[in-house]
């Protein structure tokens, strides 16, 4: 019977350290795979000229920029509006709704930026006005540079 | 041999016989009752379809879609093979249902089939991770959109979501690593973790057996029949109906697809899977830091309360009437479900067509010129093949081969016969390569030639490899 115990713990004991072996193992694969390396090159894409830029009237803009990701040489688009915020200055807005990422579209009617998912809808400020969103549009990070709305590619 | 008894049988039929021919099934057992095995069968056909679709497709961004795209126009029978795959997994959507529904109002989850029902739960699960996962595989507008939603709806589960929907994705957003990951889950993972849980869930189907229809808990079994062939003959027209079906909507309807994937959706309002439709319309009822009510916490708590049901509902009754809460819960449930999917399918978002696919031939697309080639090195001296048939003719008569061969009517005109062709045609239908080795050693092709071999005539590397270039210009003309 002693003998049995004894065997029976050395079971437990090497069942319980291969099962914790190859769960930590996978939990070091896990985190190792878990992101592809992302490299972009800092710089600056130009949007629209600061004078084209009208109150109320934001404009549709899309930038592009190639970063490498893992392996893989991938090409970025964003989806954005250039505006101007209460004070004048232009502010860049990301397309993406903060509810779930679909990308809202400017209704000019209605003065709001509206999804086409969920039912999300954005005053000209970027404020959510209606429906699941949880916070105003992104701002994306921008400056004038000379008489051009630079946006970050990022 | 004669510790044996004479009726023993060998182990396949023993086998056969617990599992099929000796097994019995309570009286009564409809049509209801042989849900599962025609899902078994359609999971079966799905893994069968899904196998042949990997020897075409490519998980990477820049190959996805052509592949797809490929499969569908390219294959013999490749758009009726993806169609079946892609139906097929409605289907299996839609049986699963029917199952789990029958047994909820059957009450066949209670004592002792809680750990069966568990069980059932779980793949339950993991054919939902299927649905999600393949998804993203074709790489099209609705592929990413609902991708991209869906992922963000992980995202929006307190603590854990953030890192799982980073690990789903591989990335800050959907790319080649996401393409890559939802592959190997859709191929390997899942599959991994869906047969060990079926073979569990069979296994104790084979022990516990089929409930009793409207037994209590605990009741003993009335009446039984014979399990082969009453109930096979069940269970099979219903997976022969279901594939029938599958195969039916894939030949008329075909797998559908839209415009490539990209992150400029002007215009375009994605929509799930129709299965998918009632949780999309369950997250527009929830504003601002409510949301993570309906992405998280209300699909939470029904997976938790239907995960631990057997524990739950204590009631030892199965008749429908005897359990009215329970019947009203799920009645209740399904009602609710089913109309938020009915309002999910009545604003059905929009289909980007594919664009025309460019094919060579047709004139749709001109592939690129071919680089130009590098012009031969012309010596400064004059034309390559002039300066070669001169040195050549040069070598043969320094070698004295006239004195059997022609050439131009010059040289042995007496007929040596076909032993010595003109030089017009001793190349003909040989390569160097044969031309060297009849050079080196004539005896070996013909015998009895008269023919000296190279080292007969001295003849060196150099001037052997010029002849055998200079018979094949000779030859060509």
């Amino acid at each position: 019977m002693h003998r049995r115990s004894l065997l029976t713990a050395a079971v437990a004991a090497l069942g319980g350290s291969i099962a914790a072996g190859l769960a930590g193992l996978g939990g070091v694969f896990a985190r190792a795979t878990s992101r592809w390396p992302v490299r972009t090159a800092k710089d600056w894409a130009a949007l629209c000229k600061v004078g084209e830029l009208k109150e109320g009237e934001p404009l549709a803009r899309s930038f592009s920029f190639v970063r490498l990701e893992g392996w893989y040489l991938e090409k970025v688009t964003r989806q954005v509006y250039v505006t101007r915020d209460a004070r004048g200055a232009p502010v860049v807005y990301s397309r993406r709704c903060t509810h779930l990422g679909c990308q809202v579209t400017w209704k000019p009617k209605s003065a709001t930026f509206r999804c086409p998912c969920h039912g999300g809808v954005f005053d000209g400020a970027g404020q959510v006005a209606e429906g699941p969103p949880p916070r105003g549009l992104d701002v994306l990070p921008s400056r004038v540079a000379g008489d051009l709305v630079e946006v970050e590619k990022a | 041999m004669s510790t044996e008894a004479p009726t023993a049988r060998g182990p396949l039929r023993k086998v056969l016989d617990a599992w099929v021919f000796d097994k019995k099934v309570p009286a009564g057992c409809g049509f209801l009752r042989a849900l599962g095995t025609a899902l078994l069968v359609v999971l079966v056909a799905q893994g069968v379809t899904g196998m042949f679709l990997a020897l075409a497709y490519v998980p990477s961004p820049d190959h996805a879609y052509d592949a797809i795209r490929s499969i569908d126009e390219d294959y013999a029978g490749g758009r009726l093979l993806r169609g079946l795959h892609h139906w097929g997994a409605s289907a299996v959507m839609v049986l699963a249902f029917l199952h789990l529904a029958r047994v909820y109002f059957t009450g066949a989850y209670k004592r002792p089939r809680q750990l069966l029902w568990l069980v059932g739960v779980a793949l339950f699960g993991v054919l939902l991770g299927f649905g999600f996962t393949g998804y993203l595989l074709p790489w099209d507008m609705k592929a990413y959109w609902a991708t991209d939603v869906g992922l963000n709806i992980v995202s929006s589960v307190p603590l854990v979501g953030r890192p799982l929907a980073d690990l789903l994705r591989g990335g800050p957003e959907i790319g080649a690593p996401t393409l890559a990951r939802m592959f190997a889950l859709h191929v390997l993972f899942l599959p991994a973790t869906l047969l060990p849980l079926a073979g569990l869930h069979l296994l104790l189907v084979h022990l516990l057996g089929i409930t009793p229809p409207g037994a209590r808990v605990g009741e003993p079994e009335v009446k039984s029949e014979p399990f082969f062939p009453g109930h096979v003959v069940k269970e099979l027209a219903v997976a022969a109906l279901a594939l029938a079906v599958v195969v039916v909507l894939a030949w008329k309807l075909g797998p559908p697809l839209e415009a490539p994937a990209s992150r400029d959706a002007e215009g375009y309002q994605p929509r799930p899977e129709w299965y998918f439709l009632g949780l999309f319309q369950l997250l527009k009822l929830f504003e601002g830091r409510a949301m993570i009510v309906g992405t998280a916490l209300l699909p939470g708590l029904v997976a938790a309360l239907v995960a631990l049901l057997p524990w739950l509902d204590r009631n030892p009754e199965r008749k429908a009437a005897r359990r009215p809460v329970a019947i009203a819960a799920g009645v209740l449930l399904i009602a609710g479900f089913g109309s938020l999917t009915i309002a999910g399918a009545r604003d059905p978002g929009s289909h980007l067509p594919p664009p025309p696919r460019l094919h060579v031939g047709d004139g749709s697309y001109v592939p690129p010129p071919s680089p130009p080639i590098e012009p031969p090195i012309t010596p400064p001296d004059g034309d390559p093949r002039k300066k070669l048939l001169a040195e050549g003719e040069t070598l043969i008569r320094s070698y004295e081969c006239l004195g059997c061969h022609t050439l131009a009517g010059e040289g042995n005109t007496t007929g040596g016969g076909a032993d010595s062709p003109p030089f017009e045609k001793a190349a003909a239908g040989h390569d160097a390569e044969w031309l060297e080795r009849f050079l080196l050693d004539p005896k070996k092709f013909k015998p009895k030639t008269d023919m000296p071999s190279a080292t007969q005539l001295e003849m060196g590397d150099d001037d052997r490899r010029k002849i055998v270039e200079w018979l094949r210009a000779v030859a060509s003309g």
